[in-house]
């Protein structure tokens, strides 16, 4: 019963719970995972590292999978699928606008349309980079390969970033005809 | 005379019963076998019921498979668990924090029936093989 709260099981902890975090297993089961060791030390009065050895070792023989990605690629899809709307709607309204129609509706459709672009290109580079840097951390400790993540990640973080360009120029063209 | 003094030793080294046969005291045996036979060993401990990590170790070295670690055991039990062999649940500890249970499926006690007859025969083959010459049943 002594090992508990004892620094050398504490190290022994935090080490293993930050290879498993590392490998992308969920708080759930890393939860379990110390449990589990802790019943078994507190049965057997053993040192953490006789019964289970090295901690990355053992984190690693363990075999749990990374939790699934399904939900952050979802977002992703989402964001990008919000900023081509939003695209489309910004350079329909401000297209209106710099023809002469300025209402009240085109004016508000226009910066509506616009701040949404925005966030939306904002979220989406926010989630590709998550994205990019889970690939990279899990070819790292796993060995799954990061494959198209690593090579085109500049690319990839650049292109949310295509819409509001594109609306600039939408603008700025619109306004030198008028 | 040096393999005389290896023999002495372990016979020193273990119980009296098992000095009169001289073999291998039951914490020895070699990694590779315990490695092949430790799975079905596993699912053994768990035929008669539900039971937790601490105690199987215990089982196992009760039935002379010497002294199993954690991080030998608690690896096996998830893999069998992902296989759908073995199911688990946490039940109240003695006075500890909880007790993570572990219990063969329907699956896992048809695996352990049909992979233990296996194992006795491939028990029965080795040892029919290695039987010094003219020593071997009809």
């Amino acid at each position: 019963m002594t090992h508990v709260g004892h620094a050398h099981h504490r190290r022994w902890t935090e080490e293993f719970s930050h290879e498993l975090r590392l490998r992308q297993v969920s708080g759930e089961d890393i939860n379990e995972a110390i449990s589990t060791v802790d019943e078994h030390l507190n049965d057997s009065g053993e040192s953490a590292s006789d019964a289970f050895g090295n901690p990355r070792d053992y984190a690693a023989s363990l075999g749990l999978s990374p939790t699934d990605d399904g939900p952050a690629r979802g977002q992703v899809l989402v964001a990008a699928f919000v900023a081509t709307l939003s695209f489309l709607a910004f350079g329909l309204a401000v297209s209106r606008w710099i023809s002469g129609e300025g209402s009240s509706t085109v004016i508000i459709c226009t910066l509506g349309a616009g701040a949404i672009m925005l966030s939306a290109s904002a979220l989406l580079t926010l989630g590709i980079a998550k994205q990019i840097v889970e690939a990279t951390v899990r070819e790292r400790f796993t060995g799954v390969s990061a494959g198209a993540w690593s090579r085109y990640a500049p690319a990839a973080i650049a292109v949310p970033w295509v819409f509001p360009i594109f609306a600039a120029v939408i603008v700025a063209v619109g306004v030198l005809r008028a | 005379m040096t393999c005389l003094s290896s023999v002495l030793d372990y016979i020193g080294m273990s119980d009296p019963s098992d000095a009169s046969d001289a073999g291998l005291p039951e914490s020895q045996w070699p990694s590779d076998w315990l490695r092949a036979a430790l799975g079905l060993a596993a699912l053994k401990a768990l035929s008669a019921g539900p039971s937790y990590g601490y105690a199987m170790i215990g089982e196992l070295a009760d039935a002379g498979l010497g002294q199993v670690k954690g991080g030998t055991l608690y690896p096996l039990l998830n893999r069998f668990e992902k296989a759908g062999l073995i199911a688990t649940e946490w039940g109240p500890g003695d006075g500890g924090p909880g007790r993570k249970y572990f219990s063969l499926t329907a699956a896992g006690r048809s695996f352990l029936k049909e992979q233990s007859r296996d194992w006795a025969r491939f028990a029965a083959t080795v040892t029919d093989y290695l039987a010094p010459e003219g020593t071997l049943q009809p």
